[in-house]
């Protein structure tokens, strides 16, 4: 290339051209490397918070909610609910107790429940007649548990209450074979009118039901639907409740007089799907009949593997394919992989990117359980009753699902037993292996009427309670109420 | 004449100062034996004459009518022209009179002197006739049976060249030539034909109709004599004509300097041109009051009077002192004579036979002023005022103008829905109290944004209260042109400084670079009006200091352009905070640039008067500006609150001004590649320049990027800090023409004409997505705002104050707030939907900060019962706009942000109702406010206390004072800016050394 003819005037000063544009050129160049160092360390900061529907909210708080789907309402019903609520923290929680029936007039009563004691609240006859009731708690302050108990002509049983409303709802569970009822509430306690759609998955496939869409559930009002009306004779049935417009809590009420299945179970639906579910503590025994229970309500089928933990030995997982839109029953009564007669804990795991609902149902001769899997762990879960004689027996289940062996301890607040300012005394710590459960040996108190429980560790874990009827007319499995603030 | 005068009266006149002694009834009464030619007495009106008198005389001595008498009405001051005149013609008659009356009056002792006479012919001293132009002009008033004849003036040095042949006016007396002036002399004008406006340098009159009609009028001492004698004769029905055959050269020695400024009579002080300016201004004035009857007069100056607003406005803008204050003096003086037009209508009616309807026939159809923006190369002029502008109109000139059009009518083409429609109130846009609400809101301590709380109100109400005012309280304009305004402001803006460059290519080039920069026109679809206050402001804050830097060794520190730039900045600022945060980096980027290229004198300057404006600013928005920097005030207050830094635009985007759905993809980054070609191919200037603007375009981005990250605090929009950028990329583009220009002509073919040809195609690709866009019509401004889904349920409905919360993506909330988390915002409007006063809240939330508080517990599951809490601040809606407007679809809407736990957390509480509406807002009812509200007792006392017993509270002495003190300042800095305007450099001046290139 020949040199350029130009040829600078003398006013020009000479400035190198090259450096400065190089410089320039850096600079920009340094700036979109910023920019997607930058953008990697934003995206990845952002984290939702998860905030399971049972959790307990702290102490602090100024005020708290629960709300109890519900049971039968009047004497004679087969689930006759009592609401049962723990108060963990330092200072007394005066609220309301509303009962909301299906039918009739809401009727409240006011409710005191002094420092770390538990309350039973059995709520008044209505004036009018109905066929159930839920229950809407209002608080003037936190660190309080809710829970409900179930007695009636087919047992007894136990269910969590929701501290918050959800837009969706699953149940993975459910039969309207000829002995067997299969009852959803649908209950809105909040002020605002909600219109709920209802489709079901069963061994013949998705449904759906006209009477059960676009279904009208106004502001602070309880409507209840009988599977059985319209989902006839389904041995499987899973339940899936959008709330097209406001939020529900929504539970399941399912009983069974079956030969050798006799009993009633409460359910709290899930409210958010999950590629991983935890059951601390299963049981294979002679007479019971477990089953899990796995509801794809998404477009893609789902891989899952069943892990099963056992104390002794290993058991290589069970794997199936959920396909979309599809109900999975999976029974482990009988597999060989599982000794009879042991406990054990099972772990789901959904392969594929795909979240499910997962189930835990147990039959047997002293009663039915219907129990929602742990989808996310804590560090600190309330259970608003312990081992509560002599209605119950059981135990309290701790599973340790990280790497590390974890400690527990388990404290007891009970009307009189602690008082004073400052948190609830722990019980001495218990170590629980890596991937390990362990059912926790209960302090004497914790096996009093009148007693909540609060199980901590410095790792997240999952605790489940699990009850036994001591007349052998109830069963009851609940995965405890997680601490709102350390859910993980 | 002059050798064989024809009439004998002339032919014995001898001493002139005899004549002026003597009864003049004879000068023109013709002897029954001479020629049967009219008689024409030539009134001349001379005024100290220099040296071409002699010149002009001796053309009027050579003229060939047989039948021309002369009679010299002298005004001077200081010199007695009877012996020049006597030199050379002899036989002229001589008057003079003892004081400068101006040229009417002085041309109006003919009434009195003259009798016999068949046509006046008023000339000034400085015209030279050709020797037939009597004749030629006679003739034609016969032939026309005109009433008034105008020759064609040329130029006295250049003949060839022409200066007027006849002229127009329009209904406000505004005139304009017919010609080009300096047009070359083709005969393409020689028609002859009607015209209003026969210029009085030379112009015959009938003896009679100038008799009628009263001679010149007296008020009108020069400049507009013209007007009003042929908008008269008009209106007494007679012709006025343009007979171009007759060719008269004109000197303009008043007007081109060359006569004493001491013979001007009494008139507006100042340089010749300002007063020139002012006098036509005043006199066309007067000429609409006293020449039109009831009907149209009240027509026309209603007109005149919303042009002459927009004219003082613009003045100021653009810094023409003189046009503003020569407007304004216009009516000062006229309104002072209110008894004097009285008169002369009550004249015009006993003479009147054509009536205004007829008039307006002859007259230019719309305002020349107006025109002459779209068709500048027909200059607004009038016969004596040139001198001062370049006799010829280059192609290139031509180019500019073409491209400043098509510019135009591409902006209205893509603005004709905002234009033709109603603005919607979304985003941004929110719409503006009446001036009286702004100007109280100005003068109260009291604010009721947010929970309320006393703090200084912003500058910004008392500026549009009193903008809203000179709109007569149209505060909907005012709101309309500050949105469809600013776009043209900032492109006209940009084309001054691109002109400053030495080449009307670069003004234009400049022009559409920074149109095609997508901003403004996102900054539509976001309803930002924030981006387009800077982009209109912020070409012209910076032009002070590209102006100081283009000054180069000349240039100082002035005050002016402190002042200046300080001002707009001001008015910006006050409108837009981050402004003034933008111009700082600005200053400073462009300091940068300066050391880079090895000018620290420079640098330093440029950055003290950057700062220095920002520094007047402040001032001026004091005491606003001091409570946005006090501590604990939010850096939000000032810069805005952005979108979530984990979504906030990449660096990519901010290069290619993508903050929106324009500028994305490939074709958005030709900007930058057209911007690059001054930094190959310049040098000397160009280069140095090119560097400077891209420093200070890198510093703007940067500062946009890591402000957006929230890496300087909680995250910011990007938008208006972009706008510096935009205009170094577009000024940059602009020196790469110029560069093509100067610098190519040096080089041998090769890779640099290649690179040109790219940057030019470049630029042509970047201004595609814009023609695209403008298809729409409103550059995707939406259509509707949430008031249309909202306004019925959450007007108040009561006495009682009711709040709405809003809580959102900042980007989508009708008002200004306070920054909730990341890319979440909320804010308080009280009584129903928010206006512009909420768009400035305090920069420290005050009591508001509670709410925050509240909706942090609810979200932390701390309560379930949110309603009761926000219930002791008569919060009776809580509102989460999930969109920018109703209209928007829901991709659309999915670029922002979306918290996925607020909802929930809302519909969990057991006090907030769902109110069933439009998907693009979610709104929630108050249960446990309204149920407050229906109880007996109303309000709890605590409620009562805090916000709306305050609500009544009106100022307070202190404020007045605080509202004296700003006044103060800002007619203070105009003050000054009045007195320094003479030291400002003259804004057509190219760069020093461009000139030696």
């Amino acid at each position: 290339m020949r040199a350029p003819r130009h040829v600078a005037s003398a006013s020009e000063r000479t400035i190198k051209r090259w450096p400065i544009v190089v410089l320039l050129a850096v600079a920009l160049a340094a700036g979109g490397l910023a920019d997607r160092v930058g953008h990697r360390v934003s995206a990845s900061s952002t984290v939702p918070a998860i905030r399971p529907v049972t959790s307990v909210v702290p102490p602090q708080a100024t005020s708290s909610v629960w709300y109890c789907p519900g049971g039968t309402a009047g004497a004679g019903g087969v689930a006759a609910p009592v609401v049962i609520l723990a108060n963990s923290s330092a200072r007394v929680v005066a609220g309301t107790v509303s009962e909301i029936p299906n039918k009739g007039k809401p009727v409240a009563a006011p409710v005191k429940v002094p420092a770390r004691s538990q309350l039973r609240f059995t709520p008044p006859p209505l004036a009018q007649p109905s066929d159930y009731v839920a229950f809407s708690v209002l608080l003037d302050g936190g660190g309080v548990s809710v829970e409900e108990d179930f007695s009636g002509p087919l047992g007894t049983t136990t269910g969590a209450c929701a501290s918050r409303t959800a837009q969706n709802w699953y149940f993975a569970s459910g039969s309207t074979v000829q002995g067997a009822s299969d009852v959803i509430a649908l209950f809105n306690p909040t002020p605002t009118d909600g219109v709920a759609d209802l489709s079901f998955s069963t061994d013949q496939g998705p449904t759906t039901v006209g009477d059960f869409q676009g279904v009208l559930v106004p502001a602070g009002s309880l409507v209840v639907l009988n599977l059985g009306d319209h989902v006839q004779t389904r041995p499987q049935i899973a339940t899936s409740v959008r709330a097209r417009i406001g939020r529900l809590v929504v539970g399941e009420l399912q009983t069974s007089n079956l030969p050798g299945q006799v009993g009633i179970a409460m359910t709290l639906g899930a409210s958010a799907l999950s590629r991983s579910w935890y059951f601390p503590n299963a049981v294979s025994a002679p007479g019971a009949h477990e089953e899990y229970h796995f509801f794809n309500p998404g477009a893609d089928p789902a891989q899952v593997a069943l892990f099963i933990g056992l104390d002794q030995g290993s058991s290589s997982p069970l794997s199936f394919t959920v396909p979309p839109d599809s109900e999975l029953t999976v029974p482990t009564s009988g597999q060989a992989r599982i000794p009879s007669g042991t406990e054990y804990h099972a772990r789901v795991q959904v392969v594929n990117d795909v979240a499910i609902v997962a189930e835990r149902t147990l039959a047997a001769p002293s009663g039915l359980v219907a129990m929602m899997g742990a989808s996310f762990t804590a560090r600190t879960w309330y259970l608003a009753q312990g081992i509560t004689p002599p209605t119950y027996s059981g135990s309290v289940v701790v599973l340790n699902p990280g790497a590390s062996p974890i400690e527990v301890s388990i404290s007891v607040f009970r009307s009189g037993a602690v008082t004073g300012p400052g948190p609830v005394p722990r019980g001495p710590p218990v170590k629980v292996p890596a991937g390990g459960h362990l059912a926790l040996a209960l302090p004497a108190a914790a096996s009093t009427p009148g007693a909540g429980l609060m199980v901590s560790s410095t790792s997240p874990f999952v605790v489940e309670r699990d009850l036994v009827e001591r007349h052998g007319k109830g069963l009851s499995a609940q995965i405890a109420m997680p601490a709102a603030w350390n859910v993980s | 004449m002059g050798s064989h005068p024809t009439n004998p009266a002339v032919g014995v006149a001898q001493p002139s100062h005899r004549v002026a002694r003597d009864s003049l009834d004879a000068l023109v009464e013709p002897e029954a034996s001479e020629p049967e030619a009219p008689p024409v007495v030539a009134v001349v009106v001379t005024c100290d004459p220099g040296p071409w008198f002699e010149e002009s005389l001796a053309a009027l001595a050579a003229q060939d009518y047989p039948n021309l008498s002369v009679l010299i009405v002298d005004a001077s001051a200081h010199e007695d022209p009877t012996g020049r005149i006597a030199d050379i013609l002899p036989g002229a008659f001589v008057r003079r009179l003892s004081r400068n009356p101006g040229f009417g009056t002085a041309a109006n002792e003919a009434l009195k002197l003259v009798e016999g006479a068949s046509h006046l012919l008023f000339c000034h001293d400085d015209v030279a006739p050709d020797p037939a132009a009597v004749s030629l002009m006679v003739h034609e008033a016969y032939r026309s049976n005109a009433g008034v004849v105008t020759p064609k003036l040329v130029i006295w040095d250049a003949p060839e060249h022409l200066l007027a042949v006849g002229m127009g006016a329009d209904k406000t007396g505004a005139t304009a030539s017919r010609v080009e002036r300096g047009e070359l002399d083709q005969e393409q004008h020689d028609a002859v034909r009607d015209v209003f406006v026969a210029p009085g340098a030379f112009m015959l009159v009938r003896a009679d109709l100038f008799n009628a009609i009263d001679g010149f009028d007296p008020e009108i001492t020069m400049l507009g004599e013209d007007l009003d004698l042929s908008w008269r004769a008009q209106v007494a029905g007679a012709r006025v004509v343009v007979a171009p055959a007759a060719r008269v050269r004109h000197l303009e020695a008043t007007n081109s300097g060359r006569r004493s400024p001491t013979t001007v009579p009494a008139g507006p002080r100042g340089p010749l041109h300002e007063a020139t300016e002012a006098l036509e201004r005043r006199h066309q004035l007067r000429c609409v009051l006293k020449n039109y009857n009831r009907w149209h007069r009240f027509r026309v100056l209603s007109q005149l009077l919303v042009l002459n607003v927009a004219e003082v406005v613009v003045a100021v803008a653009t810094r023409r002192w003189p046009t503003a204050g020569a407007v304004i003096g216009a009516w000062r003086w006229n309104l002072s004579r209110t008894a004097s037009p009285r008169k002369a209508r009550r004249q015009v009616r006993t003479y009147r036979l054509l009536s205004d309807h007829d008039v307006r026939e002859l007259q230019i159809k719309g305002l020349v002023r107006l025109n002459a923006l779209f068709q500048p190369a027909r200059r607004v002029t009038h016969l004596h005022a040139g001198g001062r502008g370049s006799p010829r109109r280059s192609g290139a000139d031509r180019v500019a103008v073409g491209v400043v059009i098509v510019v135009a009518l591409v902006y209205l083409f893509g603005t004709r829905d905002l234009l033709s429609g109603q603005l919607p109130r979304v985003g941004q846009l929110t719409q503006f109290p009446g001036a009286s609400t702004f100007i109280r809101a100005f003068a109260n301590t009291w604010r009721s944004t947010g929970l309320g709380g006393a703090a200084p109100a912003p500058t910004a109400f008392g500026l549009l209260g009193v903008a809203g005012f000179v709109l007569f309280g149209g505060t909907h304009l005012l709101r309309w042109a500050l949105v469809v305004g600013a776009v043209p402001v900032g492109l006209y803006g940009v084309y001054r400084l691109g002109a400053r460059m030495g080449s009307a290519r670069t003004g234009w080039v400049a022009m559409v670079a920074y149109g095609a920069a997508p901003l403004a026109y996102n900054a539509f679809a976001e309803a930002r009006w924030d981006v387009l206050v800077a982009y209109g402001a912020v070409p012209w804050v910076l032009a002070g200091t590209i102006r100081l830097a283009a000054a180069d060794r000349e240039g100082r520190l002035g005050l002016f352009d402190v002042l200046a730039s300080g001002l707009v900045l001001a008015v910006a600022g006050a409108l837009v905070p981050a402004v003034a945060v933008a111009v700082g980096v600005s200053a400073v980027g462009l300091a940068a640039g300066s050391l880079l290229v090895g000018r620290p004198g420079l640098a330093w300057r440029t950055l003290c008067l950057g700062l220095g404006c920002v520094v007047v600013a402040i001032a001026l928005n004091m005491p606003w500006a001091l409570d946005l920097m006090r501590p604990g005030s939010h850096w939000s207050g000032v810069v805005g609150i952005g979108a979530d830094p984990a979504h906030a635009d990449g660096f990519g985007g901010l290069l290619r001004f993508a903050t929106g759905s324009l500028g994305h993809g490939v074709v958005g980054w030709a900007l930058l590649v057209a911007a690059t070609l001054p930094l190959v191919v310049g040098r000397g200037w160009r280069f140095e320049w090119a560097a400077r603007l891209w420093t200070l375009a890198i510093f703007s981005w940067a500062f946009a990027w890591a402000g957006g990250r929230g890496w300087l605090g909680p995250a910011f929009p990007p938008g208006v800090f972009l706008v510096p950028a935009a205009l170094a990329v577009a000024l940059s583009i602009a020196l790469g023409a110029r560069a093509f220009e100067i610098d190519l002509r040096g080089y041998r073919f090769g890779w640099r004409q290649v690179a040109a040809a790219a940057a030019a195609t470049a630029l042509a690709v970047a201004v595609l997505p814009v023609l695209a866009d403008s298809v729409g019509g409103r550059w995707n401004t939406p259509s509707a705002g949430f008031d249309q889904v909202l306004a019925p349920m959450v007007a108040p409905r009561g006495s009682a104050p009711e709040r709405i919360l809003w809580i959102g993506d900042p980007r989508i909330l009708p008002l200004r707030g306070w920054e909730l988390g990341p890319g979440r915002a909320y804010a308080v409007s009280l009584n129903g939907f928010p206006d512009a006063r909420d768009q400035w809240p305090q920069a420290d939330p005050g009591a508001a900060g509670v709410l925050a508080a509240d909706l942090g517990q609810a979200e932390s599951g701390l309560t379930a019962q949110l309603g009761h809490l926000l219930a002791r601040f008569d919060v009776a809606w809580i509102v989460v706009p999930n969109r920018l407007s109703p209209d928007q679809s829901r991709a659309q809407a999915s670029i922002y942000s979306q918290d996925p736990s607020l909802l929930p957390t809302l519909l969990s509480q057991s006090d907030l109702s769902l109110v069933p509406g439009d998907p693009s807002v979610i709104m929630l009812r108050n249960v446990a406010f309204h149920a407050e509200a229906r109880s007996a007792l109303g309000h709890p006392q605590a409620v009562v206390g805090y916000g709306y017993a305050t609500l009544g509270y009106r100022g307070s002495p202190a404020r007045y004072g605080e509202v004296a003190a700003e006044l103060v300042a800002w007619l203070a800095v105009l003050y000054w800016l009045w007195r320094l305007r003479g030291f400002s450099p003259d804004p057509t001046r190219p760069p020093a050394d461009e000139a030696r290139t």
